[in-house]
């Protein structure tokens, strides 16, 4: 015997009396449901205005609406009869047919398909999920404020650079780490993915520890010079993991003794009272770390050579996103203009975190354009101009904030200027390569490794409208590189 | 073969394998397990006539298999095949499903990965033209996330057909679906006969389950087609079908199984674990045993027994059993309804039993008040206990329980309670049914019986009988697994053995 066509009865025309009673809120399939009794199930009184009287199937149609109408074929009809206490001899008796199969074909036949898709709604951005991805661009991004805390301490250039090294492969590693924890997500290992993210901070924070420690030694810095330094890069690695496990929000909480400790010193506190802020809020977010990845020492599986292999495409780019800006700030840092700087890194840094909001409002505009087209090849032309609509955002958004920082901080400093334009430039292009590492980590590279090896070129010209133009060039080809890969359909899958 | 359970996860179908494995002593087994990740931790010690346990996870990230810039491209024809079948609602196309499936498992063992066949413009394009010829009119237009979706839905699905099984003289599959087609790949690669054990309705169970899910109708509608066409293709396939009641093969004459090979194989119990309960607790005492799962319908019980109460104080209503993970809410509106009827007081949660044959001893009568089930554990342990049921007319309960017992309709409070009522306060016929669930379970519920049945089919397809093990004993840390490794089609390109024949 052959099983019943899909669109097996599908084609009756409906009773008019469904088309009123239809409108009866819908109920979930395995809820309680005192009662199958079709003979209780009573039809409401607007769905009495019938051309015939309704007869028991009728009455049970009514009864179990929802089921009915959403159901793909008649062998649904016939599953969810079954979970609601239906089998062949109630079909007999109660409803004169064959069997079940027969109960269910018949309901399949009188009710009118009306399948609801789930609803977009909880989709929606939220006030939480707006803030959060804003919390998130911030912590991301703190490296770069991170940078520029050593950079605008007091320390020799040999120090500085050694310690610009060290800030740089933090953030490769704050990249290959999280793709690797992501990874393990991605296939429901989450003791896999803590357990790489805390040994994997453990082992950084010792690295660099090592790092300062031996800097310190061999090249004299002073320790009051160094541990701002060592303070911001130790919250930076330990904030990694809150990141990747969704729990900026809880995170955020130990940043109030560096906040209180800010607040202090501007209230008139001698400065050290800001360093000992920080320094509790990094040692809190270590502990934190430690807290959030208790459960990371199970026994999943340990770390492949293709996991490592697959990661490193996120390594390299994070080690040339962070090149980027570190060259091109270290210039004003090494002409004793550190604050200039540290302004252009704040630009840039509350400018990525408008940019997780824009990645936000990307991300549901594809999702929108997937759920209205229904031709492939007509995706690629309109998935670009929405990417371009997130990068000119992300422009206009670091553009403002520029503005204002300058307006406030630098204004009438034309090297500033040049660094702002900096920042404004390269916003875009940062924007699309974190559109990009999601996708293709690889396909961030040759953008990214092209613009720094142009910068370090006209880096010695110390031309601030060049950097701008570089950066440009950067965020040119980072734009030109993400309108190809997101103009596939099957990467926002 | 399994998917979803042994021995990963406790239930009533894993209890069913291992009680075949550690009872089917003079064979060996290879245990292969669809899980979702393949990290799962085992929850059954392995039995020593277990050669190998294998895992096959359906949900891991596969990344593309690396290839030449200038590699061939994925050639779609075959998947294209594949789902205007299953759409298609003309005489034949069960058959060119087959055809089609046939072709996509060659395909999987090719270098390019199948995910990467899939996520195509083509099929997407081919997609949505079948689906506006079969459902045009009837239903939402197919967008292209919904045929994204559903086209990832399938890949998972069929990632089993990249699996090279080993050879062997059986393929026993617990189930249609996902784990028949583990057992279609060894049919294709060595001409392994199959055998498919149903203990509920695998395509039943999937629209029960695509029905709560968050998918665009069309999504369903398409992953239902799929799934129908590769139930049926388990069936016509199988060289026996082994549900654990009669009342599942109406599904599975349904959906084209051969009456010829259908044979109804019950579940059975260790008598020796389930002892004759001696004596009866003080008060009238009503045990149920199980999840605590919408599935069960707990609510009904509550309600049913609150109009127990009302006309018998005294009574009690234990429930031994947890809820699933994920599934608290459903114990939490459990208590709650406990609250509003006012039955704190008589009504007990008292969680897993370790001694299960305690939980049935500690009760005058048994209730399972399911919405449905297959030939459910808790009733044959019962009776093999000695205690009458009061059960639910769902799946193999009245077909279990035949005349030892009272079978009402589901979801009914007072027909339950008037059930209830009538054998907690008619001595006599409790015990007299009680004594007579024993006797049906002793004849017809036994793992001995079961066993001696599927030795008996193991043997009439040529397995044969094998010495005391002689190998080191597997454990499950033991399990190889194609999790993150590697993309199962990346480990060999060569064309499995058996294609040649």
């Amino acid at each position: 015997m052959s099983a019943p066509s899909l669109l097996g009865g599908a084609d009756g025309v409906p009773n008019h009396a469904f088309a009123t009673a239809y409108s009866q809120p819908r109920r979930p399939l395995l809820t309680d449901c005192t009662n199958p009794d079709a003979d209780s199930a009573e039809p409401s009184a607007d769905s009495l205005d019938t051309p015939r009287a309704l007869d028991a199937v009728d009455r049970l149609a009514l009864s179990l609406a929802d089921l009915c109408r959403s159901a793909v074929d008649s062998l649904a009809i016939a599953a969810g009869l079954e979970a609601e206490g239906y089998n062949d001899r109630i079909a007999a008796e109660r409803f004169g047919l064959p069997d079940l199969f027969a109960l269910a074909e018949e309901l399949h036949r009188r009710v009118p398909r009306d399948p609801h898709s789930p609803d977009a709604s909880d989709d929606q951005p939220t006030v939480t999920g707006t803030a959060r991805a804003i919390l998130r661009g911030l912590l991301f991004t703190a490296p770069s404020l991170c940078a520029m805390a050593f950079m605008v301490s007091d320390m020799t250039g040999p120090a500085r650079a050694v310690l610009a090294v060290v800030q740089v492969l933090a953030w490769g590693y704050g990249q290959g780490v999280a793709h690797l924890a992501y990874s393990r997500l991605n296939n429901a290992d989450r003791a896999g993915a803590a357990r790489i993210l805390r040994n994997g901070t453990l082992y950084a924070l010792l690295v660099s520890t090592w790092l300062l420690g031996a800097t310190q030694l061999v090249l004299g810095t002073a320790l009051t010079a160094l541990l701002p330094a060592a303070t911001s890069l130790w919250f930076c690695l330990a904030a990694v993991p809150a990141l990747v496990l969704g729990a900026e929000f809880a995170m955020a909480g130990t940043l109030i003794p560096a906040i209180s400790g800010a607040i202090a010193v501007w209230l008139g506190a001698p400065p050290y009272a800001a360093l000992a802020g920080a320094q509790l809020s990094a040692a809190a977010t270590v502990l934190f770390m430690l807290r959030l990845t208790r459960h990371g020492t199970g026994t999943s599986p340990r770390l492949t050579q293709r996991e490592l292999r697959d990661s490193s495409p996120h390594v390299l780019s994070g080690l040339g996103t962070g090149a980027l800006i570190t060259v091109v700030l270290a210039g004003p840092v090494a002409a004793g203009q550190g604050l200039v700087a540290l302004h252009a890194a704040i630009v840039l840094t509350l400018g990525m975190g408008a940019g997780e909001w824009h990645a936000r409002w990307y991300q549901r505009q594809v999702g929108e354009l997937l759920s209205t087209l229904a031709d492939p090849a007509g995706f690629p032309p309109p998935a670009t101009l929405l990417l371009l609509g997130a990068l000119i955002r992300q422009a206009a958004t670091t553009a403002a904030l520029a503005l204002t920082v300058y307006y406030f901080f630098d204004r009438g400093d034309t090297r500033a200027a040049g660094l702002y334009f900096f920042a404004v430039a390269l916003a875009p292009g940062l924007l699309a390569a974190l559109f990009m590492r999601g996708i293709e980590a690889r396909a961030v590279l040759w953008p990214t490794a092209i613009a720094l090896a142009s910068t370090l070129v006209a880096l010695p010209s110390r031309n601030a409208a060049v950097l701008a133009a570089l950066a440009l060039e950067a965020s040119v080809l980072l734009a030109i590189r993400a309108a190809a890969v997101t103009a596939r359909p099957w990467v926002h899958l | 073969m399994t998917e979803g359970t042994y021995p990963h996860v406790r239930g009533g179908v894993s209890v069913w394998c291992d009680q075949m494995i550690k009872g089917l002593k003079t064979h060996r087994f290879h245990v292969v397990a669809l899980t979702a990740t393949g990290h799962e931790p085992a929850v059954y010690e392995l039995p020593e006539n277990v050669d190998s346990l294998r895992l096959l996870p359906l949900w891991t990230t596969q990344r593309p298999n690396q290839r030449g810039r200038f590699a061939k491209r994925p050639d779609p024809a075959a998947a294209i095949s594949l789902l205007e079948a299953a759409l298609s609602r003309e005489p034949g196309a069960a058959e060119d499903f087959e055809s089609a499936l046939f072709e996509l498992f060659f395909q999987a063992h090719q270098p390019i990965s199948l995910s990467e066949v899939l996520r195509t413009d083509a099929v997407a394009s081919a997609l949505a033209d079948f689906w506006q010829r079969s459902h045009g009119g009837l239903g939402p237009a197919l967008k292209l996330a919904d045929a994204m979706t559903a086209l990832d839905l399938i890949e998972h699905a069929l990632r089993p057909l990249s699996y090279r099984p080993p050879e062997t003289h059986v393929t026993h599959t617990v189930s249609n679906g996902l784990a028949a087609l583990v057992g279609l790949v060894a049919k294709w690669t060595h001409g392994t006969p199959l055998i498919v054990a149903e203990h509920g309705v695998y395509l039943r169970e999937r629209y029960l389950a695509l029905h709560g899910e968050r998918l665009g109708w069309p999504v369903k509608a398409i992953v239902a087609a799929f799934t129908r066409r590769l139930c049926e293709t388990g069936y016509r396939n199988a060289d026996l079908i082994t549900p654990c009641n009669q009342y599942n093969q109406r599904w599975e004459k349904r959906l084209g199984a051969d009456p010829a090979k259908l044979r109804t194989v019950y579940n059975g119990v260790d008598p020796d674990r389930f002892p004759p309960a001696q004596g009866e607790p003080d008060e009238p005492t009503l045990v149920f045993v199980g999840r605590i799962d919408p599935l069960k319908d707990l609510h009904t019980l509550l309600r049913g027994f609150a109009l127990v109460l009302a006309e018998l104080p005294a009574a009690r209503l234990r429930i031994f059993g947890g809820a699933p993970a994920g599934g608290e809410w459903y114990h939490e509106e459990c208590l709650a309804l406990v609250q509003e009827l006012g039955i704190g007081e008589a009504v007990v949660f008292e969680g897993q039993c370790n001694v299960v044959s305690d939980a049935y001893a500690a009760g005058h009568v048994v209730v399972l008040s399911s919405i449905s089930e297959g030939l459910p554990f808790t009733v044959i342990e019962a009776m093999a206990c000695g205690r009458p049921n009061v059960g639910t007319e769902v799946g193999g309960v009245a077909e279990a329980i035949g005349d030892t017992g009272l079978v009402v309709p589901p979801r009914r409070p007072a027909e339950l309670a008037q059930a209830c009522l009538a054998l907690l306060t008619d001595h006599e016929r409790r015990r007299e049914l009680g004594k007579a669930a024993r006797e049906r379970a002793l004849e017809l519920f036994t793992i001995g019986r079961a066993v001696d049945i599927f030795d008996e089919i193991y043997d009439s397809l040529g397995a044969p009988r094998v010495p005391e093990p002689a190998l080191e004993p597997v454990t499950a840390s033991d399990a190889t697994s194609d999790s993150t490794e590697s993309s199962w089609a990346a480990q060999e390109s060569s064309v499995p053995s058996g294609l040649a024949a």
